[in-house]
C-alpha cells in the first residue's frame, strides 16, 4: 500500500471554552507497541511544520516517540503490509493509511530512524499498530543524522 | 499443529540442523522471536519520557528530511 503524507492530527479547539484545550482524538493502539504493550491509546502531536510529530500515549505507562513520514528519510519508501496486519487495522481497499517510522535520538548525538518496523495508522477507523513487514527491505537503524565528532 | 490451523513442519533435516517451517492462516502474524525483540529494544531505546531534550533534534533532523 503507498503511504500517504502524513499531516498534524491535532483538532482545532472547541469553540467557547474557558480553558479549551485542542481536542486530541485518541487512536487506538490494540496491541499497544512491542516493549509498550500496556500503551493502548495514543495521540499524535504536531509542534511545528518540521514534519516531526509526537505518537504519545494516553494510557498505560507514559511513553512518546518523535515520529517522521518514512518517505522524507528514504527516498522511494514503500513496505507491503501484511496480510495480519492488514486485518487487525481493518484496512480495506482503498483507505488511505498514514504511514510513520519511529526517531531514536542516540547516546552520541546521531539521529536515525526505524524503517523497519513502522507505525501504521488506519484514520478512517482511528486503530493503529506496529507491523513488520514480512518483506520489508529497510533498515532497522537508518542514520539520518551522525554522530557529532 | 501448534493452534487453530498453526502447523509446524520440518523442512529440512542437515547435519547443521533442522529447518523448520511455520504455516499458519493469513490473519496469524507470523514473526521469529529475535525480530521481535530487536523491534522492542528499538522502541525502548527511541521512547522519550521528557520531550524537552528532543527540540536540538528537531531542528537537525528537519533539516535533512526530504521534501
Amino acid at each position: 500500500m503507498t503511504p500517504p503524507s502524513a499531516s498534524p492530527a491535532a483538532t482545532p479547539g472547541e469553540m467557547g471554552g474557558s480553558a479549551a484545550e485542542p481536542r486530541r482524538e485518541v487512536i487506538a493502539f490494540p496491541k499497544g507497541l512491542p516493549g509498550f504493550e500496556g500503551c493502548r491509546g495514543f495521540v499524535l502531536l504536531a509542534s511545528d511544520d518540521s514534519g516531526l510529530q509526537c505518537l504519545s500515549s494516553v494510557d498505560g505507562p507514559p511513553a512518546s516517540f518523535l515520529v517522521v513520514d518514512p518517505r522524507r528519510v528514504q527516498v522511494g519508501y514503500r513496505c507491503q503490509l501484511n496480510e495480519a496486519d492488514r486485518l487487525s487495522l481493518e484496512a480495506e481497499e482503498g483507505d488511505h493509511l498514514l504511514w510513520l517510522a519511529l526517531v531514536m535520538i542516540e547516546g552520541d548525538g546521531a539521529v536515525s530512524v526505524n524503517l523497519r518496523a513502522p507505525v501504521v495508522i488506519n484514520p478512517r477507523r482511528m486503530i493503529g499498530q506496529q507491523v513488520i513487514p514480512y518483506h520489508c527491505i529497510y533498515p532497522l537503524r537508518h542514520v539520518v543524522v551522525e554522530a557529532a565528532s | 499443529m501448534i493452534g487453530d490451523g498453526i502447523e509446524v513442519r520440518v523442512l529440512r533435516i542437515g547435519r547443521d540442523g533442522v529447518r523448520l517451517g511455520v504455516v499458519a492462516p493469513a490473519h496469524v502474524p507470523v514473526h521469529r522471536q529475535e525480530v521481535y525483540a530487536q523491534i522492542r529494544d528499538a522502541n525502548q531505546a527511541a521512547c522519550r519520557v521528557d520531550l524537552a531534550d528532543a527540540d536540538g533534534v528537531s531542528g537537525a533532523l528537519a533539516g535533512k528530511l526530504l521534501p
